[in-house]
């Protein structure tokens, strides 16, 4: 329950957030949180890293750099040197153990709503998608299955794996609406839960399980039948974004540019990393 | 995590991989650099006499002090080199001050070839008194063309001394060589090693440091070496400053904010954004300050001390040393020098005269206080010395320590008695001594040695003064009196003048900008005049205090003789040229007692404050000078001195010579 609750808390506040960047491209939501999170993250890093250590172990990491650079030519002092840098970096390592630990839960649910909105096509009308959903003892005979869904158009065949007590179909979207998707009276939502750019799309639905919601919020909370599935996934598109010539992963485009800003704000607040 | 997770683990890793890889190529270079050294190894013209020579320098270390000291049975380390190897006196130059000497000592000749004759080189043509071994200065050049043009000025530093040091020679015969705070090698001159620079790097002021002092009063000293800034008080725990930095431009230099506060006995001190605790009469440790110029930003490094009295607080805050690990001027060969040392041992001092003299001259910092920093500063040469030696394992070492210069200025008046600051600073160097025996091998040869000795100095002689009693300089009509750089001399009936530590100089026609003496006869028969007078002065009490006067042309000999002073004042023991004549004054006495805290020293007749030569080789000792050193060490490397160094061989007759 307080899983769910914090979810709804941390969706409401991306929404809000990203609620100027709606009718624009997705890329600039997505760089305007990279922005946030790099800034947040460096100012969380330097609340609870000893700045002073760092500064000091950085310095002396560089001192060994220019050992190694100083005495070239010989063998024995660089490998010294590369020893001793070797083991300044796990020292640096440690030192940075504890913001990163305090850093991680907050990443981590961030992470997630990252994905779940900009990690997947939200339903592309010229693909079929694969929808797999699995049942918590057996699967029903065969012409107990029933499928129905809004927005979307169920393909034949329907698969059954009774080793695995799943369940396979494919689906085809119709244009513009939210779809929603009901196999043996268990509802949930497939694909996009808004018509905006940066909503949630759906990749799946689990029903037991609040706290995997909260770090994944592409799982959808279902309304479950005791004869229906318990949970499902669907294999929707992942989506590339074309940055300086190249299409990028959502998490390429986050990671690389959170740390740039991170850089920048490091840099800006003199925060040492 | 995140941003956080990747720096650590990216720069990790490349950490990891840049390690490896250099250790790599490392190991690959060896065999190429092994081949380079030995073929030029091979150019050596003699046989090398040791693998490594260590040369550990202790300005002003006085052989007769140490002498006393071992025959009452203390400085082991000294003694073991006495029996087995070589201690004596070792000549210095004339005069005997450590710029002169130490120039002597690296280059191998006398100061006629290195143009170097003392602190202050006077410029004659105004009067005026100018570093002698180094030139900052702006060019100003205009870019561009037409109305699209701008002026462009650039800041340069140049070595004045002339001639070349012994270890930039030894580059050719492949021999490696790190030179640690050698007086007069700033700015650094490219060698094979390398080297940090000593005497003369300036500090951020662009002085030869300058202390700071806040407080709400003016103090009454006067603050020569130092200045004073208000510290206003806001409330009964808060008092507001600012810390001058570098010039900017003729009038306004950058500053940092500075805030005392105080909460219950929590002394904070707030410098910018850096904030640091204080405690009453202990200094603090170097503190990173960022001084923000246009668009600039100049780092240096400063220690604070706080006192209180009567309850006002007062703050002492060192000269702003140049940061070694982000250096605004060149203070290391090659520049990354200074950021491997202060990366590895942390911040230390950089400034070439790092022991303040002149606060502890001024009543600015305690007795204690000036000896914690001249230890502290100590220790941090110390850790720099023994990482070069135990990183160079053939080739040349030199390291010079001032401490033992800066403790006897100014504690020379308590003697050497057991405990007294003089003592202790000649048993720690002793111990020095024995950690570096302990690092030597059989191969290696080791020379300790002194620019100069030391002798007391409780008498000031004002020359400037002398010159004008015996009708040699006039002063303008109504002028009693010079505080400083001859203002108020009347050049048209001035025939002689002081400046600097032992010089005078002939007012000659042609030389200087009012000269009235004409060269020749006219000249040399006044220097002969001023030089028998001289001999002849004494005190009130009829004790003589010139040893001997020496005429430029007798002593110096080279294509710089000519920038010499024309006559060289050897005073006796317990006399030197008074503080105001230094820099051009006129004061209202010839003799008066010196009162200053800096009671020691070395600028009397450099026969009777020789140096010291101690090393665990025999060395022929007669005579032996402190030019003789670069001669003597190249040829312990196995390489021929060049035939310009006026030095001669210590190691004994040998075939190659």
């Amino acid at each position: 329950m307080i899983f769910d609750i914090i979810g709804s808390a941390l969706t409401w506040v991306l929404d809000t957030i990203l609620l100027p960047f709606r009718c624009l491209p997705p890329i600039w939501g997505l760089l305007f949180i990279s922005l946030l999170t790099g800034l947040g993250m460096i100012s969380i890093f330097r609340l609870t890293s000893n700045q002073e250590k760092i500064s000091r172990l950085r310095k002396r990491m560089l001192g060994e750099v220019f050992g190694i650079l100083l005495h070239v030519s010989s063998p024995k002092t660089v490998i010294g040197f590369a020893g001793r840098l070797i083991g300044s970096n796990t020292l640096y390592l440690l030192y940075i153990l504890k913001p990163l630990l305090v850093i991680a839960i907050p990443f981590m649910l961030i992470w997630g709503q990252l994905d779940a909105r900009y990690g997947s096509d939200e339903g592309d009308q010229n693909a079929y998608v694969t929808i797999t959903v699995r049942y918590e003892d057996s699967v029903p005979k065969r012409d107990d299955i029933t499928v129905s869904g809004r927005g979307i158009e169920v393909i034949p065949p329907v698969v059954m794996v009774d080793t695995l007590s799943q369940v396979s179909f494919r689906i085809a979207f119709e244009d513009g609406i939210i779809s929603s998707l009901n196999v043996n009276g268990t509802a949930s939502i497939v694909g996009s839960t808004g018509l905006w750019n940066g909503a949630i799309v759906l990749r799946g639905f689990d029903g037991s399980n609040s706290l995997k919601r909260l770090f994944c919020p592409w799982v959808g909370r279902p309304v479950l039948t005791d004869a229906g599935p318990v949970s499902g996934w669907y294999s929707l598109h992942a989506v590339r974004y074309g940055i300086l010539g190249g299409h990028w992963s959502w998490l390429a485009v986050f990671l690389v540019f959170s740390s740039v800003f991170a850089i920048a704000g490091a840099k800006i607040f003199n925060v040492k990393i | 995590m995140g941003p956080g997770a990747g720096f650590g683990i990216v720069t990790s890793f490349l950490v990891i991989l840049n390690a490896v890889f250099a250790s790599l190529l490392s190991a690959l270079l060896w065999p190429v650099s092994l081949i380079i050294r030995f073929i030029k190894r091979r150019r050596r013209q003699c046989k090398q006499l040791a693998r490594r020579v260590v040369v550990l320098g202790l300005d002003g270390f006085s052989p007769h002090i140490a002498g006393q000291m071992m025959d009452s049975g203390q400085l082991p380390n000294l003694s073991s080199l006495r029996e087995r190897g070589t201690f004596c006196n070792l000549q210095t130059t004339c005069p005997g001050i450590s710029p002169v000497a130490w120039s002597s000592f690296q280059t191998g000749v006398n100061p006629g070839k290195h143009d170097i004759f003392d602190f202050l080189a006077p410029d004659r043509k105004r009067y005026l008194a100018t570093l002698s071994s180094v030139k900052t200065g702006t060019t100003n050049s205009r870019l561009g063309f037409g109305s699209f043009s701008f002026n462009r000025s650039k800041s340069y530093v140049r070595l004045l001394r002339k001639s070349r040091p012994f270890w930039t020679l030894l580059k050719k015969y492949g021999i490696k060589s790190t030179i640690l705070r050698v007086p007069i090698t700033y700015p650094p001159e490219p060698l094979d090693g390398q080297l940090l620079s000593g005497m003369c790097v300036p500090d951020l002021r662009g002085t030869q440091g300058s202390y700071t002092v806040f407080s709400e009063k003016e103090p009454g000293t006067i603050y020569a070496g130092g200045i004073w800034q208000k510290l206003s008080k806001v409330n009964e725990q808060l008092w507001t400053g600012e810390l001058p930095g570098p010039q900017e431009n003729d009038d306004e230099c950058a500053v940092i904010p500075l805030e005392l506060k105080t909460s219950g006995k929590r002394i904070t001190l707030k410098l910018g954004d850096r904030k640091i605790s204080l405690v009453e009469g202990i200094l603090s440790e170097w503190v990173e300050l960022t001084f923000k110029s246009g668009r600039r930003k100049i780092k240096a490094i400063s220690r604070f001390c706080l006192t209180v009295n009567n309850g006002c607080p007062s703050v002492y805050s060192t000269a702003l040393h140049i940061d070694p690990f982000s250096p605004s001027l060149p203070i290391s060969h090659p520049v990354y020098y200074s950021k491997y040392l202060a990366g590895l041992f942390g911040p230390f001092a950089t400034l070439g005269l790092a022991e303040d003299t002149w606060a502890l001259n001024n009543g600015a910092v305690s007795e204690n206080i000036f000896l914690d920093q001249a230890w502290s500063i100590f220790e941090e040469r110390e850790k720099m010395y023994f990482d070069a030696l135990s990183r160079t394992r053939s080739g040349l070492v030199v390291c010079v320590f001032d401490t033992s210069d800066r403790i006897q200025h100014m504690f020379w008046d308590q003697g050497t008695a057991p405990d007294t600051p003089l003592h202790n600073m000649y048993l720690r160097m002793d111990e020095l001594i024995g950690k570096t025996l302990s690092e030597l091998g059989k191969d290696d040869m080791l020379v300790v040695m002194s620019d100069h000795g030391f002798t007391s100095f409780h008498t000031c002689i004002d020359f400037n003064r002398w010159l004008l009693s015996n009708g040699y300089l006039v002063l303008k009509d109504g002028v009693e009196t010079v505080d400083t750089s001859f203002k108020g001399v009347d050049w048209s009936g001035t025939r002689a003048w002081s400046m600097g530590l032992a010089g005078i100089m002939v007012n000659m026609k042609g030389r200087e900008g009012n000269g009235i003496v004409e060269p020749g006869i006219e000249a040399e028969e006044l220097l002969t005049e001023i030089a028998e007078k001289l001999l002849l002065l004494e005190t009130d009490e009829g004790e003589r205090v010139i040893n001997a006067v020496y005429p430029a042309s007798n002593i110096y000999q080279g294509p710089y003789s000519a920038d010499a002073p024309d006559l060289v004042i050897g005073t006796k023991r317990g006399f030197r040229a008074g503080w105001g004549c230094v820099t051009g004054g006129v004061g209202s006495k010839v003799i008066y007692p010196n009162t200053r805290h800096w009671n020691g020293d070395h600028c009397h007749d450099h026969k009777l404050v020789p140096g010291t030569l101690a090393s665990n080789m025999k060395l022929d000792s007669f005579n032996a000078s402190i030019l003789d050193i670069a001669p003597t060490v190249m040829r312990v490397l196995g390489i021929r001195p060049p035939s310009y160094m006026d030095g001669k061989l210590l190691t004994g007759n040998e075939k190659e010579q």
